[in-house]
């Protein structure tokens, strides 16, 4: 798809894709949405889809999302588990920030559990990290930095040897 | 020998000893002064060696069963983190998703009574909507009788006047009694004269403004 091409090109946008909020839990594995497209009872669902699907899909890799329209009588929501578990949400004349709204809230990943997340991937991806484990392990590799005595001595100046010399 | 540039893309760090500092080189071959020196075998008494190895047995017996120990108690302590983690975040679970599940609930409830709402508010629209057509096409049909009844009526009346077989010949005498002429003319002024041959009296006046507006 070019740029700024079609209906809302903003929403194929990095940014408008990374602001999506629903982070949907790990067990989740099917999200489906069931709407028509005529009818003022759906027009929630349908602007749901076409404003907050492409998000949950960029925060939601490995989960499937699902759109069945025209193919029921009320527009509904339907979460999948991993353990065969299902959740319905009707979304029967509600609007799209009420229905986002209600399903952060129940299908969603919370805001503590997501900062934890946040935080443990900031550990795991953070360039200036170094150490075992890392992708540097040893802070000496970085350019200007200075090298581990056990590759090149250190400078006289910065021996022990030379500097606390008596004699 | 290792080149700095290996040292520095390693992935692990190391510590790098150089034994060569006092050695020779592998390929340097023996020295010709000691070609013929043939170092004495050690000689070891057979005492000596019985108490060597039950030394080294000694201390490897009492090293693995140290090991052991360690590695045991490094599994069980693994294990109880493991299932108290695992009954942790289970009971956690649960207890997540029944708050969902009734959080679910209660939403899918509030809608449902404002869709029922919805469809009688709905349904009363339609129903007053298809009354209205209903009264609408009555009253029209209403209107089409009471038009055709009135046509009826105004037919009846006129055919008082119809030609039959019976005033035929009177009809007949009173067309050709009063010969109808469409014959008309007209002048610059918009008069009519009616008639083939009528004749046309100009009056003296009108004739010159006439002429002069013409």
């Amino acid at each position: 798809m070019p740029f700024m091409k079609g209906r809302a090109p903003i929403r194929r946008t990095l940014n408008y894709l990374n602001a999506g909020r629903l982070v949907l839990k790990d067990k989740i594995k099917i999200f489906s949405v069931a709407y028509n497209i005529n009818g003022q009872n759906n027009l929630g669902a349908k602007e749901f889809v076409f404003w907050y699907l492409p998000q949950i899909q960029y925060k939601n890799p490995d989960v499937q999302v699902a759109t069945l329209k025209n193919l029921t009588p009320s527009p509904f929501i339907k979460c999948y588990f991993e353990d065969g578990r299902k959740i319905l949400v009707d979304v029967d004349n509600k609007s799209k920030e009420e229905i986002l709204e209600h399903l952060i809230n129940t299908v969603g990943k919370s805001k503590e559990v997501l900062e934890q997340e946040a935080i443990a991937a900031e550990k795991k991806d953070n360039p200036a990290n170094f150490g075992i484990g890392c992708e540097r392990p040893c802070i000496c590799e970085v350019y200007g930095q200075i090298p581990c005595p056990g590759v090149v001595p250190l400078p006289k100046f910065m021996r022990g040897k030379y500097k606390n010399a008596t004699d | 020998m290792l080149s700095q540039n290996s040292l520095l893309k390693r992935t692990w760090p190391m510590v790098v000893q150089c034994a060569e500092a006092h050695r020779k080189p592998r390929w340097v071959p023996v020295a010709k002064s000691k070609i013929f020196r043939v170092p004495k075998r050690p000689v070891v008494s057979e005492e000596e060696r019985l108490e060597l190895l039950r030394l080294h047995n000694n201390y490897k017996t009492q090293m693995r069963a140290i090991r052991r120990f360690y590695h045991e108690e490094m599994i069980k302590e693994k294990q109880t983190r493991e299932s108290a983690s695992s009954e942790m975040s289970q009971r956690l679970e649960a207890e997540e998703w029944a708050r969902c599940v009734e959080l679910n609930e209660k939403w899918n409830a509030q809608v449902a009574i404002e869709r029922e709402e919805r469809r009688k508010v709905e349904v009363n629209q339609l129903e007053t909507y298809a009354l209205k057509r209903m009264q609408a096409i009555d009253e029209k049909r209403v209107k089409v009788i009471a038009k055709a009844s009135e046509e009826i009526k105004r037919q009846k009346e006129l055919s008082s006047t119809f030609i039959t077989p019976e005033n035929l010949d009177a009809a007949i005498e009173h067309a050709l009694a009063n010969p109808a002429d469409y014959n008309f003319a007209i002048d610059l002024k918009g008069n009519k004269y009616l008639g083939r041959d009528t004749q046309i009296t100009k009056p003296k006046g009108a004739a010159s403004t006439a002429s002069a507006t013409a």
